[in-house]
């Protein structure tokens, strides 16, 4: 057996015992205080840690587990990081991460403003979903016929820009929207690579 | 049918492009405000970027492309041990 391989073996053990220890530590860190941030990085850990178990399981004891659910792990636990780092970002600040720098003007039962500040977010969810059935013709249908890799890494490239726009000007809709962008727009680029 | 592994390799090469967005926000925290309360946060950061190379390996071997039978649970290791790093110093900072 090489190296690599009784490396391969022991791991596993040995990352289980490391597990323990930092269990260990966020409860002596929860006892003395609990930080909004800690918190979410506690979650985003225990994530982490039942995404293995998944793996072991699936490894060892062949339980079929469909391998989507890492991809999904991984996202929550990558947007649980980014959400952590906003706050620490907010702390430091102290300002409202609010919708938009705009001065509040006096409560009226109806305003169209109010309408469009929450609608935002129905079309900033809704419209990155409209490319799912182009998605499920590429990876149902096997053929990437007339889907231009170009033009979709282009859409790809503008989306991380507007992410990271949204993220300087703390815009939740554009956040929202661009995060999802982005997922929807790898799986149509790998789909037209792969089927090309 | 879809492999699902290439299903797994996309969340994953979207996750990777995430996470380096995640590194962006951190790296930015570190330069905007030097804090000692900020800290930890540099043991979190490297965890981090650790964190994107298992995500990377795991797109690799989703694909097809490369597959080491230790690396991924090595790279683990260290994501744990940078986390306790950042766990003592931020207990040590609240006592």
């Amino acid at each position: 057996m090489t190296f690599a391989e009784s490396l391969g073996l022991v791991a596993p053990l040995y990352n289980l015992v490391f597990v323990c220890i930092v269990l260990c530590l966020f409860l002596v860190l929860f006892s003395k205080s609990r930080s909004r941030s800690w918190v979410l990085l506690f979650v985003a850990f225990c994530v982490y840690v039942f995404e293995e178990l998944l793996t072991v399981l699936r490894k060892f004891l062949a339980v079929e587990i469909p391998r989507i659910m890492n991809g999904v792990l991984e996202l929550g636990i990558v947007l649980l990081l980014i959400f952590v780092l906003l706050s620490e970002h907010h702390r430091f600040t102290q300002n409202k991460w609010t919708i938009a720098k705009m001065p509040k003007k006096k409560s009226v039962l109806f305003s169209w403003r109010h309408v469009i500040d929450k609608g935002i977010f129905v079309v900033a969810i809704a419209s990155p979903l409209m490319t799912v059935p182009q998605i499920v013709m590429i990876w149902v249908q096997r053929s990437a016929a007339g889907v231009s890799i170009a033009s979709w890494g282009a859409y790809l490239a503008a989306a991380l820009f507007w992410l990271m726009y949204g993220f300087v000007h703390r815009d939740r809709a554009i956040i929202m929207s661009n995060i999802l962008w982005v997922v929807l727009e790898a799986f149509v680029i790998a789909g037209a690579i792969l089927f090309a | 049918m879809v492999n699902p592994y290439y299903v797994e390799g996309i969340f994953q090469v979207a996750n990777l492009l995430l996470s380096l967005v995640a590194l962006g926000l951190a790296c930015l925290l570190f330069f905007r405000y030097k804090t000692p309360a900020l800290r930890p946060w540099r043991f979190v950061t490297v965890g981090i970027v650790l964190f994107m190379a298992v995500i990377a390996f795991g797109a690799l071997r989703s694909f097809g492309v490369y597959e080491s039978p230790y690396v991924t649970h090595v790279l683990t290791g260290l994501v744990l041990l940078v986390l306790m790093a950042a766990l003592f110093v931020e207990i040590r900072r609240n006592r």
